[in-house]
Formats: structure tokens, sequence, C-alpha cells
């Protein structure tokens, strides 16, 4: 409704009004995003790269969440977006995202194991590791 | 939600308009004050720009889309604040010419050195504020409320009393002699690169400096199998849950990640993402998948490459969508998606 309301105003409009105004359609703010993205790295302290596929990975994430929160931490659920080889892009809920950085932060799995937080956002196009300071 | 309140940190908002353009807009008078090109064009520069379009679309553009049709060389530099106000680098560079410099440093947090329009701007920690003797304001830190933490100097280095042996340049020098005397890693561009020259046989004060030229990278992925969710009714742009949809659509495709392609076959206790579906129409719509390009440029892109790289993949074909994202130093992003229609949706964060 609102676009024909703009359109039936256009020829109306002053001089004032560039040729090049663009018309605004609809705009808003969306302060509540539903999720929260991680960008995390597998560390490890042995030699050897552990294997690292998308069931492995989110069978650590279980392990971290249910050591940091018992029952309730393995009912969170948690979406792996992309694996590549150790880099791991996941999300979860935005309200518990506070929760998961800290089970993933204090996990240990075996042979020295450990989740590196990379990079957290609330909005995934967002999430940069680095913000370009590795340009330097 | 397993925690107490205060766990859960106010995140940033999204800023989200629906508009539509022109027609016609003339590349060499664009009106900044306007969207898009107001939130491309408030960011400076940037690190990572993204776009996505349409196998068909790149077909046409990707001879025009080359680092060097970009106009993005830079150089990387090793410089002391005292050597960027004096000599020739100052004269050449920052009285008659045009220059970008941003130093290293993470904003809000490291001292960081900035130029644009020969205005120098220092964001700095309290200490090293106090301790040099020029005057700023404070900023918001993202720390405590009420209490300054950071500062920034603006100096306008065009000014006709800033030169040597005037008083407010002086007390710079001296600043930048006792205080801000470390070298710093710079990125440098000249919006005058190759339009000025000095003659033959001299070379540019930049190339004393040691500096280094590089180029932005281009990397080119395709994806194919990909279902486009985007929406034919404007009616359904205006529902707040899409559009946050369609932004994580945009960024999943940014990232390359498998889970928008049609042969993705990943069970729901690995992921649970589904492509936003609109209505029955757009789910018929959106059935046949489209193969779509990735178009990652990585360097230091300026606001003025960026709104003529926008401006080429809109006027070269009119039928396709496309998508353009970027990512700027101070930790901003925005992402505008260009539809069939030339409907154009702008997603800003801070």
């Amino acid at each position: 409704m609102s676009e024909e309301a703009v359109d039936t105003h256009a020829p109306a409009l002053s001089k004032a009004q560039r040729p090049q105004a663009a018309s605004i359609l609809h705009s808003s703010t969306l302060r509540l995003p539903q999720w929260t993205y991680f960008h995390l790295r597998l560390f490890t302290l042995s030699t050897e790269s552990p294997a690292h596929d998308a069931v492995t990975a989110r069978k650590n994430l279980n392990t971290a969440m249910m050591r940091y929160l018992g029952i309730i931490g393995s009912s969170i659920s948690i979406d792996i977006l992309k694996l590549d080889n150790l880099d791991l892009w996941v999300r979860v809920p935005r309200e518990s995202g506070g929760a998961f950085h800290e089970a993933v932060s204090a996990w240990i799995g075996q042979g020295d194991m450990k989740y590196l937080v990379k990079a957290k956002d609330d909005w995934l196009v967002k999430l940069s590791d680095s913000n370009g300071q590795d340009m330097f | 939600m397993f925690l107490s309140q205060s766990q859960t940190i106010r995140s940033s908002p999204c800023y989200f308009t629906h508009l539509e353009l022109p027609t016609e807009i003339d590349p060499k008078n664009v009106s900044k004050r306007r969207k898009p090109f107001s939130s491309i064009s408030s960011n400076a520069a940037c690190h990572t720009v993204d776009m996505i379009l349409p196998h068909e679309l790149w077909e046409v553009v990707k001879s025009s889309i080359t680092p060097e049709s970009l106009q993005t060389e830079y150089h990387k530099v090793t410089m002391t604040l005292l050597e960027v106000i004096s000599g020739d680098f100052f004269n050449y560079y920052i009285k008659t010419g045009n220059i970008f410099l941003l130093s290293e440093g993470r904003p809000h947090i490291d001292n960081r050195f900035s130029l644009k329009d020969g205005i120098l701007r220092l964001e700095l920690d309290k200490p090293t504020y106090e301790r040099c003797g020029l005057t700023g304001r404070a900023i918001p830190s993202l720390g405590r409320k009420h209490i300054k933490s950071r500062y920034v100097i603006e100096l306008n280095l065009r000014l006709a009393q800033m030169v040597r042996g005037k008083k407010g340049f002086d007390r710079i020098v001296w600043a930048f002699t006792r205080v801000l005397n470390e070298p710093v890693k710079w990125l440098f561009y000249d919006f005058h690169r190759g339009q000025k020259s000095r003659g033959e046989g001299t070379t540019c004060p930049i190339e004393h400096q040691n500096s280094v030229l590089c180029e932005c990278i281009l990397s080119i992925q395709n994806i194919p199998n990909a279902v486009v969710p985007i929406a034919k009714s404007s009616g359904a742009m205006k529902d707040q849950d899409y559009q946050e949809q369609l932004l994580e659509w945009l960024g999943l495709l940014s990232m390359d990640s498998p889970r928008v392609q049609t042969t993705d076959k990943v069970d729901k206790y690995i992921c649970r993402y589904e492509v936003p579906c609109m209505s029955t129409q757009d789910a018929e719509d959106k059935a046949a998948p489209q193969q779509l390009v990735h178009v990652q440029v990585q360097g230091l892109m300026m606001s003025r490459s960026i709104i003529s790289l926008f401006l080429q993949l809109r006027d070269s074909q009119k039928d396709y969508w496309f998508s353009l994202s970027a990512k700027s130093f101070e930790g901003n992003a925005y992402s505008i998606l260009c539809t069939q229609g030339r409907e154009t949706l702008v997603w800003e964060l801070d």
C-alpha cells in the first residue's frame, strides 16, 4: 500500500526533488536477530592432524555443551554451516550464544584438542576474524 | 537462555531499507547522501567485497571486472607520523594531491591513524592523548559509560597555516617527534595515481619509502544448484523475519557454504538450515535452481571503486539480480541486493 502512495506522489514532487532521488518503499530496523554465528578452528598439540568431519565436530560440540550445562546443554540446537578442514562455522540461537561460547572455550578433547573462537557475530555477513588487520 | 540475562549482550541493530532506484544514474554525479550510495560512501575503505550474481550475468560482466579495471592498486608502507607531515611526501600528496592512508590497529582498542581528504585523524587512548598536547574530543568507547577513555584528534593539514614555522604546526611536529614517534604500518591509496606526471625520470615520493605495491585479489567460486529465495512481491519484503533470513542466505553464499545448494543432503542432526520460503507461488519459482557465481575481492577497496562496481553491475543487464556485500576496516558491513525489477534492498550493520 505504501509503495503505491509513493508512486502516486512521484509526479507531483517539486523541482527540488532531484530526478535521481531514490524512493524508499519500506525501511525497518532489525534489533533482535535470531542467531549468533561463530567461526571456530580446531587446535591440537599432536603432530598429526585429527580427523574432523561434520559428525565428529557435532559430537565435539555436543560433548562441550553437555560438560558445561549437563543434559540441558545437549538440547541447544547447533547448526554446522560449513566445515573446511579444521575451520568450522556454526550458528546457535542468540539467547544461547553466550553459553555456547563459554562451553566451547572450556572444552578440551582427546589428544589435547580444543576449539579456538576466531570470530563471533550476530550477523553472518559481518563475521570476520581479523577485520582486515592481516592486510598490513 | 540458560544463563542470566546479563549474559545476553544487546546486539548491534541492522538497518534495512527497501527502495527503488531511478532508471538512469549518472556515474559521474552520484548523490552520496542517498541510499544505497550513502551506505557505501560512509565506509571510506573496505577490506572484503563479495558479489553474488547469476552465471549468465557474470559471463557478461567478467571481462570488465578485473583488478586492472577496478583501479585498486595500493601500497603497503611503514612510516612514522613525522614522515607523513614532512618533506616531499607532505607537499606532493597532502598539500596538492589527494590520498588515503590507514594505519594498522583495531578500532576502539589500539591507537590508529587515518588520513582522508587532507584530514589526519588520530584515535588515541587517554594516556597517549594526554602526552600529545594536541586538542581533541572524547569519543564513546566500548567499556563503561560516562568514562572518557578514548580521544580523537582531527587535524586539517590542507589549511594555509599548516606549514613549518607556524605555532600550531610545530606543536604537531613536537607530538610526532616526542610521543607518536614509532614507525607505523600503513595502507596507502593515491586518488590521483597516473593522472599527475612529475616528468620523466622522477619517481613518486611513496616509492622512496620502501613501499610494496599490492593489488586486490579476485577469487571466483561457482555455486551450482543454488536455490534463490528472492520474493517477487514487495509485500514479502516487509516481513522482518524474511529480511533477516535473506541476509543470512547472502551470508551463506558469501562464505561458500554447501547448505544453500539443492544437492546438499545433510542430516538434521548436523544442520537444520533451510532456504527461506515466502509463499506457495515463490516456492514454485524457486524450484528451478540457478547457477550462481561468487566473486570475492580482497584488498583495499575505496568506496569510489565500490560505487562504480555497483553501477557497472546494475547497468549491464537489467534482467538479472545481483548482490554486493562489503566489510569495512571499522568493523561495519553492508549488503545491497538488486532484484530483477531493479528494486534495491539495503542492509546496514554497524
